[in-house]
């Protein structure tokens, strides 16, 4: 008896420990949604808005509801199962935003219109708009609640939205009816492009701690597309500006973050694309005179994709091979001697990274240098030197 | 019954092992960082190795006097009043960094996993789980250790891996950047990552072999440097020191931005979390298995299962001193700069230099005789 007693007891205890782990916090699946992109934009009441405030408002809650600082306006995508007539589910994917003081304060504001929990773990993508970027307070609270909230993947991808993120959100594009996931593809992943900055949310972050400098992808739309290209700048926490594609690729290959892409240059009339694979950026800092000197040499190897039908050029003409790959290592040289142009004249902004070179390689100049390197950075002298290998040309001559 | 109260040097030495990685893990890449930078490699190395000699010695003390418990080898060499006092102390010691790394391993539960549960919840259930282990005497722990340490080696390593997709090399830069100063002024944030190393004067007695203890000890805490400088190496690689000096936890955010790409399970988090508490379980569990050895040896106790439970509540008062994180983690500051600086190093310093002297005058003793 005293033997089947014991076993009972421990199986009863064995059952409750493993069955009953957790409860505290159990939450059904089906009570969670998850939220899959998120989006923030500032909050631009309209007038007749502005007149209905005054309405209706607790002046002792005052001080903690409102002050002369703008409202954020979140968009949150996430997918939800409806039930359908017949007793079927089916998964939508639903938008919805809310306005508050803060991204946090506008998720709890939403539970009151959802009927299900709202779960940062599985975020894949953040959008923020134009003006919110511009909103130096807005944007620096921001990035701290999205470090600090310990559910959330620093692997996040994050965007900055030409327009209104909340916009960008509530398009039907026609590539995929999830637009969180879209956007998140489009960011990271297989579909990424090589004309935005290849980044994400941590990198970001790590980037604005080392000198309050980032480039931040920028997202496009129309009615039914999104589109990923080009770059937000920001400098000390302020947006600065925005870089083209082109130059956002030329960013990509002076800072080594991408292997192959693909250009066009004009050989002897004749348009010809070539396709880079195995780029390989590397620095040398000079000083001539009290000046400094940068030469970024890029080695490249590269095919020819097309040059014209019945040419009178051959491909195999080693000759002509050579005068390609000086056309190419031009075009490239170009590219990315326009957008070192750019950061250093409109942007006045090191989005190259020349300060993280120094900082690593040259740690004692990096200390001298340290407080004068606003003024420095932009009178650095570059010389950028391509060098492309084309190894092969195709299948026609 | 069969005694339970044996345990192999190797076994001795996964439960240093597992002790001390539980207790330095969670915020060491970010002390490094704020003291010298991208040059934590550099400062682990020596602070390692010193503390590796340290620990031998330790060992050597476990051989010199075999088969004796703490209390009796403090006796020998310092005297019986300073043995009182000083397990007094052991004793205190234990329980405040017991609690605290119980609280620290609520925290994270809490704040990654169960939101809404009570932290007292998670506290005793915890520790109700580490009674049960440690009632059955040592060679349970020991056995434990020696299942567990590659249980969470292996995989561990294996995300070590996973780790460099994401990584740059040039972060490591610059090296040797630093001045001397600098190095020695953060040699003891390294010595104090060590800490947990003084189980060896507690545990040594119920250890077979004592012979090879020496040995071990000194090569448990290499293996450990081993284990800090890829962690630290790793944090700097992904982070650089800029960001890992604004994470509170660097190491699980290091592991939380890995990614299984391609497979069914993306984020290898459950795994992370996995391995993090098997790791600070066994490191919770052989401090209070180290309480319930002193106290049964100040009590002049013949069994000691009893002295488990009502330790808990001592444990549970320290692990909720301090109102935030904030303020528990400069609570413990204070607590290793001073009491773990006398009771892990002086201490047993003295012990050591007691034995050499008395080993000398035995030798001078013999040569007079001659």
């Amino acid at each position: 008896m005293t033997v089947n007693r014991r076993y009972v007891k421990v199986m009863v205890i064995f059952i409750m420990l493993s069955v009953l782990t957790g409860c505290w916090d159990s939450v059904e699946i089906d009570q969670r949604a998850f939220i899959i992109a998120l989006g923030a934009d500032v909050y631009e009441p309209t007038e007749e808005e502005v007149t209905l405030s005054g309405e209706g408002f607790n002046e002792e809650l005052a001080p903690l509801m409102r002050s002369s600082r703008r409202n954020v306006e979140s968009t949150f995508v996430f997918p939800k199962h409806m039930s359908t007539v017949t007793g079927e589910s089916e998964v939508a994917y639903l938008t919805m935003s809310s306005i508050a003081e803060s991204v946090y304060i506008n998720r709890k504001q939403l539970a009151t219109r959802t009927d299900v929990e709202l779960y940062l773990g599985h975020l894949e993508a953040m959008l923020l708009g134009e003006a919110f970027v511009k909103d130096e307070t807005l944007f620096r609270e921001f990035l701290d609640a999205a470090e600090k909230e310990p559910l959330m993947s620093r692997r996040v991808s994050l965007a900055v939205v030409d327009g209104r993120a909340k916009d960008a959100l509530n398009i039907k594009a026609k590539m995929e009816p999830n637009t969180g996931d879209l956007v998140s593809d489009l960011l990271s992943g297989t579909g990424q492009t090589d004309r935005a900055p290849i980044t994400d949310f941590g990198r970001v972050a790590a980037s604005l701690k080392e000198n309050g400098n980032a480039v931040i992808p920028r997202i496009t739309f129309s009615k039914d597309e999104i589109k990923v290209g080009g770059a937000a700048v920001i400098k000390d926490f302020h947006f600065v500006g925005w870089l083209g594609e082109i130059e956002s690729l030329a960013l990509n290959i002076i800072r080594n973050n991408i292997d192959s892409f693909g250009l066009n240059s004009y050989v002897e009339n004749h348009l010809v694309p070539f396709d880079v694979t195995d780029a390989k950026t590397s620095y040398k800092l000079l000083q001539e005179d009290g000046r400094f000197v940068m030469e970024i040499e890029v080695m490249g190897e590269a095919d020819i994709e097309q040059v014209f039908f019945m040419a009178k050029e051959d491909v195999l003409d080693p000759e002509y091979v050579k005068k390609v790959e000086r056309a190419a290592s031009g075009a490239v040289e170009q590219i990315l001697e326009h957008t070192i142009g750019v950061a250093q004249g409109e942007l006045e902004t090191d989005v190259i990274h020349f300060e993280d070179y120094i900082k690593k390689f040259k740690p004692k100049l990096w200390k001298e240098i340290k407080e004068d390197w606003d003024t420095i950075f932009p009178n650095i002298e570059t010389k950028v030197n391509v060098n492309i290998k084309i190894r092969r040309v195709g299948l026609a001559r | 019954m069969q005694n339970n109260n044996k345990i192999s040097p190797s076994q001795l030495g996964n439960i240093i092992i597992l002790t001390i990685v539980g207790i330095g893990i969670l915020t060491l890449p970010r002390n490094l960082a704020e003291a010298v930078e991208t040059n934590g490699w550099l400062v682990l190395l020596i602070g390692g190795l010193i503390t590796a000699l340290f620990v031998y010695g330790n060992g050597y003390i476990v051989k010199k006097i075999p088969e004796t418990n703490i209390k009796g080898i403090v006796t020998s060499t310092l005297s019986k009043p300073v043995a009182n006092v000083y397990m007094v102390f052991l004793l205190i010691y234990l329980i405040i960094l017991n609690g605290f790394l119980t609280r620290i391993f609520a925290e994270v539960i809490k704040m990654f996993m169960l939101y809404k549960t009570p932290i007292e919840v998670i506290i005793l259930s915890v520790l109700l789980v580490t009674v049960f282990l440690v009632r059955k005497g040592i060679e349970v722990l020991g056995r434990l250790a020696q299942l567990l340490l590659p249980i969470i080696m292996v995989p561990t390593l294996i995300l070590f891996l996973l780790l460099f997709q994401g990584s740059h090399l040039t972060n490591l830069l610059p090296i040797l950047d630093i001045t001397f100063m600098e190095v020695v002024k953060a040699i003891p944030l390294v010595l104090f990552s060590f800490l947990g190393f003084d189980l060896i004067l507690v545990f040594g007695a119920y250890t077979v072999r004592p012979d090879r203890i020496p040995r071990m000890a000194g090569g448990s805490i290499l293996l450990i440097l081993l284990f800090y400088i890829c962690l630290n190496t790793g944090t700097l690689l992904v982070f650089g020191s800029e960001q890992t000096k604004h994470l509170i936890w660097p190491t699980l955010s290091l592991f939380k931005t890995i990614e299984l790409p391609g497979l069914f399970i993306e984020n290898v988090e459950i795994l992370v979390m996995s391995m993090w508490v098997f790791t600070v379980f066994m490191s919770i569990a052989p401090l209070y298995m180290g309480k319930i050895v002193i106290l049964e040896q100040l009590l002049n106790s013949k069994r000691s299962n009893y002295l488990a439970l009502p330790l808990i509540p001592l444990v549970y008062f320290f692990s909720l001193l301090g109102d935030n994180l904030g303020e528990a983690y400069a609570i413990l500051d204070i607590f290793t700069k001073y009491v773990s600086t006398i009771v892990a190093f002086g201490v047993p310093l003295l012990i050591f230099i007691s034995i050499r002297i008395r080993e000398r005058f035995k030798k001078e003793g013999k040569h007079d005789s001659q």
